[in-house]
């Protein structure tokens, strides 16, 4: 949720607000205390100066309160900060001169006086506070009338006796009271010009190092993010630049090696890729082509099959139309005779019957002789006699040939500007023969019979449609071979005799068809050029 | 300042000198019973305690039938301000004394300070040598018992090879740690020293020392050894079982010290009655120097001896031992 110099920020922050408080409280308590300690010095310093002061020792001796004037004024002026609350002097016998600054509220009555300086453990110093709510740092002190020799003191005390005190004469007190509100003036004072500078000074100043520390210790970290961001994007060209000696450093430096051997590795990668999509694509053209080269071999195959086919139909038809033209051309001189005899004479009474054999055996001769010319047709190897041909009169001869069923409606769709092909017209009538009695056989209920006929490049095309029953897609492949029929009283030579004389004149014959609807051949022969 | 005087009145001295001799010279000769004269002595003590009183107890009776009469005895009361008006009395009086004792260092002070022209005797002043106590009229005996006899105890009483711990101030008793330097290496004792300024640093240093040393030696030092500090010296020794040593038979017998070695303050007055005996017998001789103190007496603490753990079997056999409580 935080970045991370964030969160760096917020806990040096909250570490270094933590400092500056308690270095804070630590000069306070110091400064205090220093102080508190400075005023004990003052106060202490003040009443011995009094309890030492010859002249308060007359006072005190002759109770003469007179003398007391010179030695507190010398105090006084020793007060430069007016501290000084209240002082009392007294003797053995009654307070002699008691006095407050004017500005202390509180009554001398309620500051007690003091007795106890015989027990050695009394303290010089007392905290008072008084009913009325005031604060004294109350400093009291005996006054002897002579004093220790220090050494002899020593002496004493090593060689066994402390007899001085017990012989000093107590003259009287001295009873000193410092009001501590300038005290806490001059604490307030450090609290407002030292104490709290200090601590904003720490907090800001650590704050500021934070901030200007982490955006040192960060940015490298950022920067590197940023650039794994375009690594990872796929820029692996990317490199950390910094050069610095410590952990840093030595991440950048383990990146940038991480960097340079990923790069080296994908680099690699891609030129096995590139390799590797070279491959595929070698592979597939030489796929495509063994698929074409496959083709052309099915092809081949197919011509070459066929051409054995049509050799061996060819061989047989040649054969076998030669040996039976000669014949049934004899049988049907031969009935020809005969029927024109039997118109003459009357023979008996089969003659009806007779009749009907010798029509039969006439109408399956004519059969067969067609059959025979077909089969001659076929197998007839020499160049077709070409001469430029207008084609509309082809297609009107073979049409006007054929006898046409009322029930099929004609179309012939010819343009007039159409040029002049190279054909046998012979040949051409014949193809176009077998395909409108094709397209006849196949509409028995009749039908839309059409002849289209454009130019299209270099090439002139014939359509020739049917609104039939169609071919199914299975034979398709076969329409063309010969011997191959779906006529009951067929022989299957018809188109293999159409597509043989087309190809012969460098041309195509094309079939479109779906079962149901209709077929179409489309008949393309090169155009002379004019 | 002695020597700039006896500069400046050389003629006047040689002149009463010369009067003097020639004074007794002659009666020498003329009339014995002059010598049966009374010399007459004055004893001022700087304060009234029990260790001076021996002292001038033991002059008193040292002096007793030796034609020597104390004319008085003076208290200084431990003031230098009365100290001085009661020596100025003395001075003022027309009838000198022919020899003074000062004991404690407050009266022998002031008596140096006031009279040059009286043998003067002191006594009972602790590390004497601080104060200048030198002149041609001051014979002297030390209080100090020399660190060679303390060492010497010492080693008697745990054997050698100890560490000892010492606090001082090096202003006041520099000379004896140096002193004592050169003694404990002879006796083989390591000496572990701890240089203090103030009272207060009392019971840091020996806080410091604890658990370093095998025994303490207190030498009497003013800023060492004072009221507080004798409290809290007290306790950390009793309480750590810390044979401490020291030259003031008043600190073994409060329980802070173990064993001491001091002067016999008795016999010290005897000593300091038989010294006037020979100044006031040889007017001639107007100093005889100062002196160690004839004899020492060994103060221990049995209640110590036995809460720290130390035999002192050995030592009860020891003439001149004291033993307390």
């Amino acid at each position: 949720m935080f970045s991370l110099r964030t969160k760096l920020i917020l806990f040096m922050s909250m570490l270094t607000i933590f400092i500056g408080i308690l270095s804070c409280l630590f000069f306070l308590i110091h400064s205090k205390s220093q102080q508190e300690e400075a005023l004990k010095k003052l106060g202490t310093s003040l009443v011995m100066q009094l309890a030492q002061d010859s002249e308060v020792k007359h006072a005190l001796n002759y109770t003469q309160s007179a003398f007391l004037d010179a030695p507190i004024k010398r105090v006084q002026t020793l007060d430069m900060e007016e501290e000084i609350g209240y002082c009392r002097i007294s003797n053995i016998k009654s307070v002699i001169i008691e006095e407050k600054a004017p500005w202390i509220s509180v009554r001398m009555k309620e500051i007690p006086m003091r007795h106890d300086y015989q027990n050695p453990d009394v303290q010089l110093t007392h905290r008072k506070i008084t009913s009325s709510g005031e604060t004294f740092y109350d400093f009291s002190i005996p006054v002897v009338e002579k004093q220790t020799f220090s050494e002899e003191a020593f002496a004493a005390q090593l060689l066994g006796e402390i007899p001085a005190k017990a012989e000093q004469k107590i003259l009287g007190f001295v009873q000193i009271g410092l009001s501590p509100h300038k005290l806490n003036e001059r604490i307030h004072r450090s609290i407002l010009r030292s104490i709290i500078p200090m601590g904003l000074s720490i907090v800001l100043g650590g704050i500021c190092i934070t901030f200007f520390f982490t955006k040192y210790f960060v940015s490298p970290i950022r920067h590197m993010a940023s650039i794994t961001l375009d690594i990872a994007k796929g820029n692996l060209t990317r490199t950390v630049d910094i050069h610095s000696r410590d952990e840093i450093g030595q991440l950048s430096l383990s990146f940038n090696q991480m960097t340079k051997s990923l790069k080296a590795s994908y680099d690699e990668k891609e030129k096995i890729m590139a390799q590797l999509r070279e491959n595929v694509n070698n592979l597939s053209n030489a796929n495509k082509e063994l698929v074409r080269i496959n083709e052309q071999l099915n092809e081949a195959q197919e011509r070459l099959v066929r051409s054995e086919k049509l050799a061996v139909v060819g061989k047989l038809a040649s054969g076998v139309g030669h040996e039976l033209r000669n014949p049934l051309g004899a049988i049907r001189n031969a009935l020809f005779i005969i029927k024109k005899k039997r118109g003459n004479t009357r023979i008996s009474n089969d003659v009806q019957k007779f009749n009907q054999l010798v029509e039969i055996v006439e109408k399956e001769t004519d059969r067969s002789i067609k059959i025979v010319n077909d089969l001659l047709g076929f197998s007839r190897t020499a160049k077709p006699a070409v001469s430029p041909t207008n084609i509309r009169s082809i297609i009107e001869s073979s049409l006007s040939r054929l006898k046409i069923p009322d029930k099929i409606n004609k179309v012939v769709q010819v343009e007039n500007t159409l040029p002049l092909v190279p054909v046998d017209a012979n040949q051409i009538e014949q193809v176009f023969i077998n395909l409108v009695q094709n397209a006849m056989d196949a509409m028995p209920k009749g039908g839309w019979l059409t002849v289209h006929a454009q130019r299209e490049n270099n090439f002139l095309a014939i359509t020739i449609t049917d609104t039939g029953c169609g071919i199914p897609d299975t034979i398709k492949n076969k329409i063309f071979d010969p011997l191959f029929t779906t006529k009951p009283k067929g022989i299957g030579l018809g188109l293999a005799i159409s597509s043989n004389i087309i190809q012969r004149h460098e041309g195509s014959i094309d079939l479109k068809s779906k079962e149901g609807e209709g077929t179409s051949f489309i008949i393309k022969l090169p155009i002379i050029k004019t | 300042m002695i020597e700039k005087y006896l500069k400046q009145h050389c003629l006047q001295i040689f002149t009463v000198f010369w009067f003097i001799l020639a004074f007794l010279f002659q009666i020498s000769f003329l009339s014995p019973q002059i010598f049966a004269k009374e010399n007459t002595v004055v004893i001022i003590q700087s304060q009234q305690i029990a260790a001076y009183s021996e002292a001038i107890k033991g002059f008193e009776k040292g002096c007793k039938g030796k034609n020597i009469s104390i004319k008085a005895i003076y208290n200084l009361n431990g003031d230098a301000d009365e100290g001085k008006r009661i020596i100025q009395n003395i001075k003022d009086n027309k009838l000198k004394p022919d020899l003074i004792l000062a004991v404690g260092v407050l009266a022998a002070t002031l008596v140096k300070e006031q009279f040059t022209d009286v043998p003067i005797i002191f006594c009972m002043v602790i590390n004497h040598k601080r104060f200048n106590l030198q002149g041609a009229n001051i014979t002297g005996i030390s209080s100090e018992v020399s660190v060679e006899d303390q060492f010497a105890i010492l080693k008697e009483l745990l054997g050698a090879h100890k560490n000892v711990g010492v606090i001082y101030d090096p202003m006041k008793t520099g000379k004896i740690i140096s002193e004592a330097d050169v003694v404990a290496k002879r006796l083989e004792f390591y000496l572990i020293k701890t240089k203090i300024t103030s009272e207060n640093e009392v019971a840091s240093a020996l806080k410091n020392m604890i658990g370093k040393i095998d025994a303490l030696w207190m030498i009497p030092d003013s800023t060492v050894i004072t009221k507080n500090s004798l409290n809290v010296l007290s306790k950390t020794i009793l309480e750590h079982r810390l044979p401490t040593f020291c030259t003031s038979d008043a600190i073994v017998k409060a329980g802070a010290a173990l064993v001491s070695v001091s002067p016999d303050y008795t016999y010290t007055g005897l000593q300091a009655a038989r010294m006037a005996q020979t100044l006031l017998n040889n007017p001639s001789t107007t100093s005889l120097g100062i002196t160690q103190p004839d004899k020492l007496k060994l103060t221990l603490n049995t209640q110590t001896a036995e809460i720290i753990g130390v035999n002192l079997a050995s030592f009860q056999s020891h003439p001149d031992v004291v033993l307390y409580p």
